[in-house]
């Protein structure tokens, strides 16, 4: 008697989770195309997983730390970092068999956090086989200046220009030593949203139970050099309007270079 | 008594006290119910076409506790940041939600650089077609009134508070968590449903008993004095000198007789200074076209609202009157309608200001400035 009740219970048991994995494929199909797939180039999700999304920020390859460090920029400016805070929004995957991008994003903000490591997972990414990722550092016009102001874009949570009812979509600030000032860079403004793709066809990762990371690196070196030179005893350190031509002209650019794949494992 | 039994016994008693209390609040709260009885708006006769009706953002409809509880906050003190000031500091209900000041001075003591603006029929200003997403301040820094309400909250030189302390004020007082719930469901106070609170209030906001409302709903022409009639045609006439005839051009920025609002809810530059100081519209656009552009104010209440443009630089409806008599100033962004009559002006006789002036105090409405749905809850 004992027995069958126990194998009553386990099968009840393996029956009820069975029943929950259904739940989280929306529609179960008989044969997936995906679970077929054995050589590709990108991630392949068979079913419904998640990504986590980890940023590391460096300078060239030592990781940022507030305060005491100094960094040396290629125009030889000595720094230190006291706040580096950014918003990313948008994320999508690029589907190469569907051939379209698929939102997986949400509104996040780093801001206050650790210095080097931001992270965040976006559950119930779609099934699908993507070769590119992509997101904003920002916050896209439309959101930027209407719907509701939830969540991370909370503005009492800061990185809020209120005279202009905008997100600050990416700020660095620190110490210039080579002068003894300080400097305070805010990047904001519906055109100034910088979106970056980013290619995944280096990687052939499979989802695994505890789905995918997405290791994605913040290079600040990048950010004072690559194209363009920004040398802090000539262009503007303090930037608190959205249209600072510095901005556009040479800071966007170094901004998409700024970011770059550091790795995709499966969890 | 024992001091070891008393000591002891007044700490449970201090617990067991405060935790009667929190339960009161609690239950109190878990009472309250979702109120989502729709606001009802009152309008007069002429605005009964639905294009003429406040319109509210869908995922925040007009409803009698979000307005009621917004305009407890617009008349709160704890919304700055030494409790001080509320909304209604610099939009004073007697001078139509606006300030007799220049410039209003913030709570720390700082003058602000343009004139507060009074606070009616604003819904409009985001309904209304205009040729701008830009709607509401001098500049037309917002977009809708949910995002404007925060701004005056957080700048430096008014309010000077902190979102996040206000939030906390908010939450640890005994009553607004309740009044949060009953308007929105849900006790839990954040800064979007401060902002939806007072948008509301904002929106429920509207004035049209003025006896120019009366020849609105009435059509007849015979509510006007004399004076006010031959202000109203220079106020309605475009200025032709060639073919000898006086108009004021009021209504190329004012409102056609038809529209009601005494705005177009456009944004131009008005010749006020050759070289502007302030650069309007421009800070936010960046756009050339766009230096020295300001909001047109609505002509309605302007009995109440001296002193007069954005920058508060004319002291009376005369000086306002005289400054566009004159012939304003020229530079390259004054708007069309100002700078046609550049460098003659409309040379009005003294007796032709005036009645414009009449006819523009008929858009006074004396009720608004007292009505008690908009006045400081009790």
């Amino acid at each position: 008697m004992k027995k069958i009740f126990y194998s009553l219970f386990t099968s009840i048991f393996i029956f009820g989770s069975c029943g929950k994995e259904n739940q989280i494929v929306n529609e179960p199909d008989p044969f997936n195309q995906l679970d077929t797939i054995t050589v590709f180039k990108g991630i392949l999700l068979p079913a419904a997983g998640k990504i986590m999304l980890n940023f590391e920020n460096y300078f060239k390859t030592s990781p940022i730390v507030y305060a005491n460090q100094n960094y040396v920029t290629n125009a030889n400016d000595t720094i230190s970092i006291s706040d580096l805070s950014y918003r990313i929004s948008n994320v999508q995957l690029y589907d190469q068999l569907k051939l379209k991008w698929v939102d997986i994003g949400t509104y996040k903000l780093n801001s206050g956090g650790d210095a080097f490591k931001y992270s965040f997972t976006i559950n119930n990414v779609p099934s699908g086989l993507y070769n590119n990722i992509r997101f904003n550092i920002g916050v896209d016009s439309l959101r930027n200046h209407s719907g509701e102001q939830t969540g991370d874009l909370d503005p009492a949570l800061g990185m809020y220009w209120s005279w202009t009812n905008g997100y600050i979509h990416f700020r660095i600030e620190g110490r210039l030593k080579t002068s003894l000032s300080t400097f305070s860079i805010d990047i904001g403004g519906s055109e100034n949203v910088v979106n970056k793709s980013i290619d995944l066809t280096n990687y052939a990762v499979k989802n695994a139970t505890n789905g995918i990371a997405i290791g994605i690196k913040f290079d600040i070196n990048q950010f004072f050099s690559s194209p363009n030179l920004y040398d802090l005893k000539v262009d503007p350190k303090d930037i608190h309007d959205q249209f600072v031509p510095a901005i556009k002209g040479k800071i966007l650019p170094n901004m998409l270079n700024m970011v770059s794949l550091i790795d995709i494992k499966a969890n | 008594m024992n001091l070891k039994i008393l000591i002891p016994s007044f700490f449970i008693l201090l617990l067991f006290s405060s935790c009667v209390k929190d339960a009161k609040i609690e239950t109190n709260i878990s009472n309250i119910e979702w109120d989502k009885t729709p606001y009802i708006m009152e309008y007069p006769t002429f605005l009964n076409n639905p294009s003429n009706q406040v319109i509210s953002p869908t995922d925040n409809p007009l409803t009698k506790a979000g307005v009621e509880l917004g305009r407890k906050l617009f008349y709160e003190p704890m919304l700055s940041a030494n409790n001080s000031q509320s909304c209604a500091s610099c939009h004073i209900q007697a001078f139509s939600f606006s300030d007799t000041a220049q410039f209003s001075i913030g709570i720390y003591g700082d003058k602000g650089t343009r004139n507060a603006s009074p606070i009616f029929n604003l819904a409009y200003q985001e309904s209304k077609p205009a040729d701008t997403i830009h709607r509401f301040f001098w500049d037309g820094s917002s977009i809708n009134l949910e995002r404007q309400s925060i701004v005056p909250i957080q700048s430096k030189i008014e309010m000077a508070a902190d979102l996040k302390m206000i939030v906390n004020k908010l939450q640890s007082n005994p009553n607004y968590p309740g009044l949060f719930k009953k308007a929105f469901g849900t006790d839990s106070i954040q800064t979007y449903l401060i902002q939806k609170a007072l948008a509301q209030f904002e929106r429920s906001v509207i004035s049209f008993n003025s006896k120019f409302d009366e020849f609105l709903s009435t059509r007849n022409f015979n509510v006007f004095t004399d004076s006010e009639k031959r202000g109203y045609v220079l106020f309605y006439s475009e200025n032709k000198p060639n073919e000898l005839i006086k108009g004021g051009d009021c209504f190329h920025c004012h409102g056609q007789e038809k529209t009601f609002f005494g705005t177009d809810f456009q944004f131009h530059n008005n010749g006020l200074q050759k070289q502007p100081t302030d650069s309007g519209l421009f800070r936010i656009t960046n756009n050339y076209n766009d230096i020295g552009k300001f909001k047109t104010p609505s002509l309605r209440n302007l009995a109440f609202t001296a002193p007069y443009m954005h920058d508060g630089s004319k002291k009376t409806l005369k000086d306002v009157i005289d400054f566009y008599d004159s012939g304003a100033t020229l530079s390259p962004w004054v708007d069309p309608n100002i700078s046609k009559h550049f460098p003659s002006g409309l040379q009005l006789t003294e007796e032709q200001k005036q009645d414009l002036i009449s006819f523009i105090l008929t858009m006074t409405d004396s009720s608004f400035v007292k009505k008690t749905a908009y006045s400081k809850p009790n």
